[in-house]
């Protein structure tokens, strides 16, 4: 017989057993017999000093205390995202969602992406001070200096999305040169005979550049500056519905 | 990892709940070790009864044991538990005035193998390979004998026996491959061929 038959066969010796019946008999035997030496119970107070103590010499292995300290930073930047977001105005932690939005956006390279970036998160704390102000429990006499405090941020975050968006680089277009007119040739200074041309500064036609912000409009014009007067309106007026519907549609045309 | 965290915190726990003369954690140790000790003691002893009467008296001398004592030098329940098991096993020996090893006659009978799917033949075989085996390890030496229980019936780890034996976990290692050696070559001196011939005859 080889050594892995062998061992193979040690293996099923493990289901030797005594039978049910015996085990049965003796735990009652046993039972009795050291009742006699033990005839308190442990209280609930002790049962939970023996398991903590058990439970931090357990866990304080180095092994298994760097393993729960990698999985906690883990768990925490996965879950701590999605928990700030939800931070309303009126949270304590509500500072602590701004801070991250502010680290978000240093590592945001490009302009107009920080722009955009900045905008989207001015139009979400705008709708969530609507939200908040909407709260009849929120939104008592009790309660006015709060809610003056809020009214304030509402109407800078609103203008910081007016001005994040407006200041979003535009795409350049031209329009095609008047007849009689030198065109300038954007690869080199040179005709096509190759020879250099010397442009006279007034000479130079640049066309209007129409700055293009969200899908070929401006904030400066329609519909982005309307939806967000509206909304400015709505919440002057405390309609709050009205403006949380305005702020929404903001939200998608930023995104 | 997790599954022998939870084993390791459970019995520490029973551990502590039963220095503290709490009876509930005396029924989870029994529930929870049984069946072991009574493998253990059948494997040493060769007897069925004894094995069962020796498993009341550990369970016994452990509760004791762990009121009386300040179990600084025992690091896991079911580590006390084989030592105190050894130690009765020693003490059963001296009372009877047995040697160590048992004879054949004494050697356990053979597990049934409820596989229908096999035919007889194959069923016989396997039943013939297991009888081999646990009458050629009656006749190893006590020492081979305890360390192939351990690790290849009970499934204790290399730690786990050096705990027991108070021996390093190297010479564990070795005793194991001198135990595993020896047990083979008991084993392969009698061929189940030919213990199937003779039977036929």
């Amino acid at each position: 017989m080889k050594e892995r038959e062998i061992l193979q066969q040690l293996n099923n010796l493990r289901n030797i057993r005594p039978d049910d019946a015996w085990k049965q008999n003796q735990r009652s035997l046993l039972l009795t017999q050291i009742s006699n030496s033990a005839p308190k119970e442990l209280s609930s107070w002790g049962n939970f000093v023996i398991v903590f103590k058990n439970s931090v010499k357990t866990f304080s292995q180095p092994a298994v205390a760097f393993a729960s300290f990698v999985c906690l930073l883990f768990a925490s930047a996965v879950f701590s995202h999605n928990w700030l977001n939800s931070a309303k105005p009126n949270d304590t932690l509500y500072i602590a969602r701004v801070i991250s939005e502010r680290v978000k956006l240093n590592t945001v390279v490009d302009k107009d992406s920080r722009q955009k970036l900045e905008a989207q998160f001015a139009a979400e704390h705008a709708t969530d001070i609507a939200e908040v102000l909407s709260d009849p429990k929120f939104n008592t006499p009790s309660n006015q200096g709060e809610v003056a405090r809020l009214n304030t941020s509402f109407n800078q975050e609103i203008e910081t999305v007016k001005t994040r968006l407006s200041a979003i680089t535009p795409v350049a277009t031209m329009t095609p040169a008047k007849t009689g007119e030198e065109v300038i040739s954007a690869s080199s200074g040179k005709d096509d005979k190759g020879v250099e041309l010397y442009i006279p500064a007034k000479a130079v036609k640049t066309s209007k550049v129409e700055p293009i912000v969200l899908a070929s409009s401006t904030a400066s014009s329609t519909p982005e500056k309307n939806i967000i007067d509206q909304a400015q309106d709505s919440f002057k007026k405390k309609d709050y519905q009205k403006t949380l519907d305005n702020l929404q549609k903001i939200d998608e045309l930023i995104k | 990892m997790s599954d022998s965290l939870v084993t390791k915190w459970r019995e520490k726990n029973t551990l502590s709940r039963l220095k503290s003369g709490d009876k509930e954690a005396f029924i989870r140790a029994y529930d929870d070790f049984a069946d072991d000790l009574y493998r253990f003691a059948f494997f040493k002893l060769g007897s069925e009864e004894d094995a069962k009467d020796l498993v009341s008296v550990i369970f016994l001398k452990a509760w004791n044991y762990i009121q009386t004592n300040s179990l600084k030098d025992a690091k896991t329940l079911r580590a006390l538990l084989y030592r105190i098991a050894r130690n009765a096993i020693i003490d059963h020996y001296r009372d009877k005035g047995l040697a160590s090893e048992i004879s054949l006659e004494d050697a356990p009978q053979a597990l049934e193998l409820p596989d229908d799917s096999q035919n007889q033949e194959e069923l016989l075989d396997k039943k013939t390979d297991l009888g081999l085996i646990q009458e050629k390890m009656m006749l190893l030496k006590d020492e081979y004998r305890e360390v192939i229980i351990w690790r290849f019936i009970e499934d204790l780890s290399l730690d786990e026996i050096a705990n027991i034996t108070e021996k390093k976990k190297g010479n564990v290692r070795v005793l194991l491959h001198r135990a595993i050696s020896a047990l083979k070559d008991l084993v392969n001196e009698e061929s189940p061929q030919e213990t199937k011939a003779e039977k036929e005859l």
